[in-house]
């Protein structure tokens, strides 16, 4: 070996180990972040794995992050239960609401942007264990289609995504008039096919998923015995995708992260 | 200037530069991330409730963080002061499981009564609840919060209340959470009336 090449090989292995004690081991990150002088160093023919070129649109500009839109007019929803009182509507402001789950995609952009959201960095009481976990890893959305829902993400995930782009979760009623209004093309995903009338082969977040889904002062009931009952109290007793949502809502936790719970944001107060 | 030299200067180049990239990288890298918490959380477990950013209120209208219940035992419900009979009932078997626990189970634990109709239950509101129900300032904590502070409090001890159309709260649960001196989740319970002893034990365990 020439005193040139051992020198060379010096130098590269310098380069590269000190690129990794300084925590640019994560390539992604460093090409997202880096901005005027430090785009020079995060693309060296000597280190290969900062050579790694993002297969999403990467763009800091979080316009690019905003989606189609659906304006709901102001209204009334009817619940699938009635109350005590009997049948109850609810009335609900006009709201913008986008017409597709957030994508995976555009989380890939987010956590681009929000390290603490990253899979590795989440915090155990905002995200359980499987949080992202299709991803092969902190950012790579992994195989699955970029254009795909965003699934295995916590409630405080997607508060905090919605957050980013300026917007909110929507409310329970909000979710299920934007239904009834936009009808079945609401929940049919762009490369995948749903069963429109259960809408149940992705499920989504809502603000208030640990509400009641209750209209006026009933107050007796308790929970357990609204839903085992929940049959004799529907409203239309062929909505049967409104009870199963209903039922799915109740029984989550705000760190629950599962495969087929996505979300999407709306804009407007509620 | 011979070959050997000229490639150690430039090793001993790229070596500097990394290094000033390493030096300034958090500063550049992590601009758009600020700290998500005050800065003494990073010494709380991973579930503890109190890495909840959540801004609280007491009925003196100081400003509260959940993590200032860090030290002692928490027993948590959620109230609101409008409730006409569930709630009292609640507070009053918490009062009763106050008075007959053993004096070291009570010196290590405090109550936290959070209401879930902030928009009603001002700082006074809550005060006066507090002089109605006799429960003394030493031992009882009595929080009221943004909306959405409550929501999240709410979703992670896995309680479900909602607003009817005039405002009033609604909730079928009398849950009741006891929470350790770090703030995880040690013991849940519905209502306090039968099981009042398994309260006393969960914190006996963990003493």
């Amino acid at each position: 070996m020439s005193a040139h090449e051992r020198n060379t090989r010096w130098a590269m292995l310098l380069v590269v180990g000190t690129l990794m004690l300084s925590g640019a081991t994560r390539p992604r990150e460093v090409a997202a972040h880096a901005q005027g002088p430090q785009r020079a160093q995060s693309t060296p023919a000597s280190s290969p794995s900062l050579a790694v070129t993002d297969s999403a649109p990467v763009s800091a500009d979080r316009e690019a992050a905003q989606p189609a839109m659906l304006r709901i007019p102001a209204g009334d929803y009817l619940p699938f239960y009635k109350g005590r009182n009997g049948v109850r509507t609810r009335p609900v402001p006009a709201f913008n609401v986008a017409a597709q789950p957030v994508a995976r995609q555009d989380f890939l952009r987010f956590v681009r942007h929000e390290p603490r959201w990253r899979r590795s960095r989440v915090e155990r009481l905002f995200a359980e264990a499987t949080y992202l976990a299709d991803w092969s890893d902190d950012l790579n959305p992994g195989a699955s289609p970029l254009t795909g829902a965003a699934t295995g993400i916590s409630w405080f995930a997607a508060k905090a995504y919605c957050a980013s782009v300026g917007m909110r979760l929507l409310t329970t009623v909000e979710w299920e008039r934007a239904l009834s209004v936009v009808g079945h093309s609401f929940v049919a995903i762009t490369g995948a096919r749903v069963d429109a009338t259960l809408a149940a082969s992705l499920w989504e977040w809502t603000a208030d998923f640990n509400s009641l889904p209750l209209a006026d002062g009933d107050s007796s009931d308790s929970v357990a015995t609204l839903f085992c009952g929940a049959g004799a109290r529907a409203t239309d007793a062929t909505d049967y995708g409104a009870f199963l949502r209903y039922s799915l809502r109740s029984s989550l936790k705000a760190d629950f992260a599962l495969k087929n719970l996505g979300f999407r944001c709306a804009e407007g107060s509620p | 200037m011979s070959k050997r030299s000229w490639l150690g200067r430039v090793s001993l180049g790229v070596i500097l530069v990394c290094g000033v990239f390493a030096y300034l990288r958090p500063v550049f890298g992590e601009k758009r991330a600020p700290r998500w918490h005050p800065p003494m959380t990073g010494m709380l477990a991973p579930r503890s409730l109190f890495r909840l950013e959540a801004s609280f209120q007491n009925d003196e209208s100081r400003p509260f963080q959940l993590s200032e219940l860090r030290g002692k035992f928490q027993v948590l419900a959620l109230i609101f002061t409008r409730c006409p009979s569930v709630c009292p009932t609640l507070v009053r078997e918490l009062l009763a499981l106050e008075r007959g626990m053993p004096s070291a189970v009570s010196e290590a634990t405090r109550f936290t009564l959070v209401s879930i109709d902030p928009a009603h239950d001002t700082p006074a509101a809550l005060h006066a609840y507090r002089a109605k129900l006799g429960l003394s300032p030493d031992h009882w904590l009595l929080l009221r919060g943004e909306p959405n502070s409550v929501r999240e409090l709410s979703a992670l001890l896995g309680f479900s209340y909602s607003s009817a159309d005039d405002g009033m709260p609604l909730a079928h649960s009398k849950l009741v959470t006891v929470l350790n001196r770090d703030g995880e989740i040690i013991h849940q319970q519905e209502s306090v009336s039968a099981d009042s002893q398994k309260i006393v034990d969960a914190i006996v365990r963990a003493l």
